[in-house]
């Protein structure tokens, strides 16, 4: 039961085979097991849990259940949920308890899903390993010397370990399809605008989006029905007509023109990803596709870009953690200066501290115009370079990650090395494209491999299909770690 | 901290290359233009859930150490 997909535990459910709360009660078991040695979970409320899941059962006697009513699943730690601790993976809210519910949440719970617990992240979403969690470190399951990936490495883990059948994380440079290559499942980040940022704790909000993480496209899909749609209380949502992510699950894929760019299969890509990717592609071929070769030719500079703009926008959300109205207050300071300057240096880590510092720096008077605006108008050629590209071929593939995943402590030294690693998927983030990963094979060391699918604005539906179709004809995406 | 900071520069410095002459910044990937909405009150007063949560309150007003002598 724990490897069976969202649809299988939904008809079980609905049909009254297993209840809700018999389903929480395995995953709560599982996790109990489990958690202690991979560290996926910051919190876990049994009770609330079972309480929600005595509440599905009671909505599907009553026969008023939906898809996926009564199914469990875990949530980043990023999403306010009323009445739960909420982190964001920093000491800064380690008391913080949300007295509101993300609109993704309220999505989740108005569909009577039950809520898992909060996944372990990297704080406040910066970083790509999961290890600058105040929390400690998340292991990767298929091997617990190695990183899963981050920031959403709690919720990419907790899939793969089947701590639980699907997960949220959010993706700002490749958090969700990240981690998701790096533990062998499968994530998707929507379009900008197309799920709410409301109650999602922000880091860089012209980056930020919220998606699932799950163990197939098809489960990918069921989960993005319930959180994508216009929230008035998110001014960057955006109102479009509701759409069923499922819809085109099934079409074939004969004269799919997928686009490879040349800058994807250059130096610094690891040979054994490289060969995965590349069987990828064969396996799509023979499905129909056709490729074409692309040219993205400002992938380089979509680092530096980044890495000047995430920190601009997170050296402003983070301001409002001051120890006032929430959150960590430094027990001892002089004055009111002293009482903010001694909160944030003992509330923040490291990483989110250097980034603070770059943001502050990049948007101060007389270096604004060549940091700041300077990225901001690469960023439009980055766009560009994507909107040109798609005018000869339908979706992009690549890699997901250089390499599979690494050991831990081996680039949290250095936090360039770090940001290197990020190159294929931040680019995404700055032009707002919809992104995914799905698992297609394996590494040297056994260590998974993701295949990365760009598409056009709102495409996701398409990619969906595009990814689902390709795991009719292989089984990578219901490989688990052995022995676990 | 120095240290790793000036790497980050390095990385940043990178960008130079590129001429961006005539180039319009870009700030949201659809370029859309911020939605406005009525002028009517929406929410409803929750200060005490709110507070809840608060370090230091005292009559709906949060305590901070003293700034005016």
């Amino acid at each position: 039961m724990l490897n069976y997909s969202l649809k299988q535990l939904s008809d079980l459910v609905a049909s009254k085979n297993i209840s809700s709360v018999e389903l929480t009660q395995e995953f709560l078991r599982r996790i109990e097991k489990l958690n202690p040695h991979y560290n996926a979970f910051i919190t876990v409320n049994e009770e609330a849990s079972l309480e929600q899941a005595h509440a599905a059962d009671s909505r599907i006697a009553q026969g008023l259940g939906q898809p996926l009513t009564g199914i469990p699943i875990a949530q980043k730690d990023i999403f306010c949920a009323k009445g739960w601790r909420t982190t964001c993976g920093s000491k800064i809210l380690s008391n913080f308890v949300a007295p509101y519910d993300a609109h993704v949440v309220e999505r989740f719970n108005g569909t009577g899903m039950v809520n898992l617990g909060k996944t372990n992240m990297d704080e406040f979403a910066m970083g790509s390993s999961n290890e600058t969690s105040f929390y400690g470190p998340v292991k990767n399951p298929w091997d617990a010397q190695t990183v899963p990936g981050g920031s959403s490495g709690g919720s990419a883990c907790a899939v793969a370990a089947r701590m639980a059948p699907a997960a949220i994380g959010t993706d700002t440079g490749g958090s969700i399809r990240q981690p998701a290559a790096l533990c062998g499942i499968s994530g998707i980040k929507p379009t900008y605008g197309v799920v709410s940022r409301y109650g999602m704790i922000a880091f860089a909000s012209s980056l930020d989006q919220g998606g699932p993480m799950a163990k197939s496209a098809e489960d990918l899909a069921l989960m993005l029905n319930v959180m994508a749609g216009f929230d008035e209380r998110d001014s960057t949502s955006l109102n479009r007509p509701p759409e069923d992510y499922t819809r085109d699950l099934t079409k074939p894929l004969s004269g799919l023109k997928i686009g490879l760019p040349r800058e994807y299969f250059a130096q610094g890509l690891s040979e054994d990803v490289a060969r995965a990717v590349e069987a990828a592609i064969g396996q799509y071929q023979k499905l129909g596709a056709s490729t074409v070769e692309i040219s993205l030719p400002n992938t380089k500079l979509s680092i530096p870009v980044y890495y000047v703009l995430a920190p601009a926008e997170a050296s402003s959300n983070l301001s409002r953690y001051d120890g006032v109205r929430y959150g960590y207050r430094a027990p001892q300071y002089d004055d009111l200066l002293d009482m903010y300057c001694k909160t944030r240096a003992q509330g923040f880590g490291s990483e989110v501290k250097r980034r603070i510092l770059i943001g502050t720096y990049v948007l101060s008077h007389g270096y604004y115009d060549a940091y700041y605006l300077k990225a901001q108008k690469l960023r439009r050629l980055i766009a560009r370079d994507f909107a040109q590209a798609f005018e000869t071929c339908d979706v992009i593939m690549g890699p997901t990650s250089p390499t599979t995943a690494f050991n831990l402590g081996e680039k949290s030294g250095d936090p360039v090395q770090m940001y290197l690693s990020d190159i294929y998927t931040i680019g995404v983030n700055l032009a707002g494209l919809p992104g995914m990963s799905i698992p297609c094979g394996f590494g040297t060391r056994k260590l998974p491999v993701g295949l990365h699918i760009i598409g056009k604005y709102f495409s996701e539906a398409r990619m969906l299909n595009i990814a689902h179709q390709y795991q009719l004809a292989t089984d990578w995406h219901d490989r688990m770690p052995e022995g676990i | 901290m120095l240290k790793q900071l000036s790497g980050i520069f390095a990385l940043i410095q990178k960008m130079q290359v590129v001429d961006t002459a005539g180039i319009e910044p870009m700030s949201h990937a659809q370029d859309v233009v911020l939605r406005l909405r009525d002028d009517v009150v929406t929410e409803s007063d929750q200060h005490e859930l709110f507070q809840s949560v608060a370090p230091k309150v005292q009559a709906g007003l949060y305590l901070v150490p003293k700034v005016i002598e």
